[in-house]
């Protein structure tokens, strides 16, 4: 074990997994010499070579589609698309290609694709360099989701993302890449992919949550700790597959569920397995199951404006408290 | 447009009912008034007849759930209509015709719901912690912890054996009566041996047992008092015009009380068949509300089982029941010399509200005369 932040820990596992595999490419708008914005790719180009740590044009289609196509023969590419709002643009060649290809070509195709996606808000980023856009494509079949928030969890699933013959979207939240944390350093060590984590245990309210929001929850768990409430926090780490069986393991215990995500709350992560749990677990709710995520508005420059929008501690407790009222 | 059926009121005391059995299911045609389902009440299992005509689309009350009267326990269509099969198995809210105001129905969280069934703990029972608020897990396990007390620790070794609807039933009717009833009791002794020797004369000609005897002997006894011949009713008694003894009946089902019409006009030959008739149905569960409601009086007998007397409570409304104990040779005092009877002890206990003593005294005078000298019931 060592500590590693969240950056260091995707850097070493893409460092592996290159070491390992020479088909793992790492491709995207200043991967290679810049080492990305964020740190992430850093020291790679300079180890393995331009050739595998590949900067492209600012064009997210076109790179996508490359890794698309270098995926389909034979590659296992890691594409970054820099911030999660531009996903839009690559939402092609993800939705009707990647997703879509091993099953069109009756398996004859794999799609050993990892696309790399910094989401999230914070900073005063403004609206089109803060969204969390994960829901969108957890609605498409074809397609794995991860979302890990500790650094073990990141390298551990951007390892297995990497191994992965089905194309994988790998949410990161760039406010969360100074988390630091202890990461196996053992090359072979991954973290599975469709297993959620209880993170803290506890007996009255389920937090399920993900990303950036298992510190925001269990800060939140802590203070009603003190208050004398007990919530138990579910880190999903993978959205798509999702873990059930964790979560309605938890809520036969509490009996009360929130879902906690930075993600707009329309339509969200929150949404959908709400739904599910009301077809699935329905004799199992004590409470109404709620959601918590961000206004439905564009998120705001005006950093005051911008923490109003995002979901925070307290709106977590007002949840747990409602949760608890038996309105 | 969707129409319900209803579980239809047909006894004075019926509140609900628990389904027992369906005689339709869904796509079958029904007519008004045809017989639909058997639904056990207070203390019958009821015919149930159709309250409106058409097609049943969907079931709403399923085996063994309880229903209250005037709620909905089927979906009806226009003929022909057939059943949707991802319609909403929803509950219609309150029906015109019989207004269950919709805020009856409670606040319950599905957990708590399905709690309170597995326990046949009815939601409307459970109070939630705070008024207005919605009732949950907590709420059920605290009323089932209030409720059945020796049922909640498991470390006790016990084992919880939930009322049946008549056992419910019986122990509401006693509850309430014993807590409502100013109830007292009167006891005489009666030298049996002219009924006996009546009864062994009967015997060569067809079997008869005491509870005719006794349920006729009551009925003359009402008869000279006919103004006691009365069921309570709210701010008074409602004197009766037929005398009709009701006849406790240990059934496996439970205690059962089936009444026999007009006792003091009929022989005893034929109390005896009718007796027979109604206990065979009320013990095979085949009998309606009918044969179980209308006595002005009940006979209770626990003679056989060697018990020589006791003070029953009241069946109400009716405002008397009589005791009986068993026939046991005793010393008696008889002309100034000890001589061996056979005796028997009756008790009457009478709502002290509707009747004195001295009138429930006279009443059980003449019983104990008609039983004494069962001929003069001939006349």
């Amino acid at each position: 074990m060592s500590r590693k932040t969240v950056r260091e820990a995707l850097n070493a596992a893409l460092d592996e997994e290159m070491r390992r595999d020479e088909h793992v490419i790492v491709m995207g708008c200043d991967v290679g010499l810049k080492g990305n914005p964020f740190g992430v790719t850093l020291g790679l180009a300079k180890k393995y070579g331009l050739d595998r740590v590949i900067d492209t044009p600012i064009s997210e289609p076109a790179f996508t589609g490359m890794g698309v196509g270098a995926a389909a023969t034979g590659m296992r590419p890691v594409v970054e698309i820099m911030f999660c709002d531009w996903v839009t643009l690559a939402s092609d060649q993800i939705i009707n290609m990647a997703a879509k290809m091993r099953y069109m070509f009756g398996g004859k195709v794999e799609m050993p694709l990892v696309i790399r996606v910094p989401m999230g808000a914070g900073g005063g980023q403004a609206a089109q360099h803060s969204q969390s856009l994960e829901a969108w494509f957890n609605h498409i079949p074809g397609l794995k989701i991860v979302a890990p928030y500790y650094p073990a969890d990141c390298k551990g699933l951007l390892k297995a993302a990497i191994r992965d013959d089905n194309p994988v979207l790998f949410f990161e939240n760039k406010r969360c890449y100074s988390v630091k944390d202890e990461v196996p350093d053992d090359e072979d060590w991954i973290t599975p992919i469709g297993k959620a984590r209880v993170v803290r245990e506890g007996s009255q309210v389920t937090l399920v949550t993900y990303s950036s929001m298992v510190k925001v929850c269990l800060d939140a768990a802590q203070e009603l700790a003190d208050e004398g409430i007990s919530c138990e926090v579910i880190d999903l780490r993978t959205l798509l597959p999702l873990d059930y069986e964790t979560v309605i393991a938890s809520l036969e215990k509490t009996g009360r569920i929130a879902v906690v995500h930075e993600a707009a709350t329309r339509g969200g992560m929150g949404s959908d397995i709400v739904a599910e749990l009301c077809e699935r677990a329905f004799d199992l709710l004590d409470a109404p199951p709620l959601r918590v995520g961000a206004l439905n508005v564009p998120l705001p420059y005006n950093e005051s404006m911008e923490a109003a929008v995002l979901p925070d501690k307290e709106n977590v407790k007002e949840a747990v408290y409602r949760l608890l009222s038996n309105d | 447009m969707s129409r319900y059926l209803v579980l239809p009121k047909i006894g004075m005391n019926m509140e609900e009912g628990t389904i027992v059995e369906w005689l339709v299911k869904p796509g079958d045609q029904v007519t008004k008034d045809q017989l639909i389902v058997r639904a056990e009440t207070d203390k019958a299992v009821q015919d149930i007849f159709a309250t409106d005509t058409g097609t049943i689309l969907r079931l709403l009350a399923q085996e063994g759930d309880t229903v209250k009267c005037q709620e909905p326990i089927a979906m009806l269509g226009e003929e022909g209509e057939m059943p949707e099969e991802s319609a909403p198995a929803q509950k219609p809210g309150p029906l015109p015709e019989a207004p269950a105001p919709r805020g009856d129905r409670p606040r319950i969280s599905p957990l708590a719901k399905k709690i309170a069934a597995e326990n046949g703990l009815d939601p409307r029972e459970i109070a939630p912690e705070q008024e207005g608020k919605r009732i949950t897990k907590s709420d059920v396990l605290r009323e089932l912890a209030r409720k059945a007390p020796s049922a909640v620790p498991d470390s006790a070794g016990g084992r919880f054996v939930p009322y049946s609807a008549i056992r419910r039933a019986t122990a509401r009717h006693m509850t309430e009566s014993a807590a409502q009833k100013p109830r007292v009791s009167l006891s005489v002794s009666v030298d049996c041996g002219a009924m006996i020797a009546l009864r062994q004369r009967l015997m060569d000609k067809r079997r008869i047992s005491y509870q005719e005897i006794l349920a006729k002997a009551c009925a003359c006894a009402l008869r000279d008092f006919p103004e006691m011949n009365a069921v309570t009713v709210p701010g008074g008694i409602l004197v009766k015009e037929h005398i009709d003894i009701s006849v406790a009946v240990d059934t496996e089902r439970g205690l059962l009380v089936p009444v026999l019409r007009d006792v003091d006009r009929k022989g005893l030959f034929q109390l005896s068949e009718e007796l027979t008739e109604i206990v065979e149905r009320v013990r095979a569960g085949k009998y309606s509300g009918e044969d179980i409601t209308g006595g002005s009086l009940t006979v209770t007998n626990l003679g056989m089982f060697g018990v020589e007397s006791f003070d029953p409570i009241l069946n109400a409304p009716e405002c008397f029941i009589l005791g009986v104990g068993c026939i046991k040779k005793s010393p008696v005092v008889l002309d100034d010399s000890i001589v061996i009877r056979p005796v028997m002890q009756i008790s009457l206990s009478f709502d002290h509200a509707a009747f004195d003593g001295a009138s429930a005294a006279k009443l059980l005078r003449a019983i104990h005369e008609y039983l004494e000298h069962p001929e003069t019931m001939l006349a």
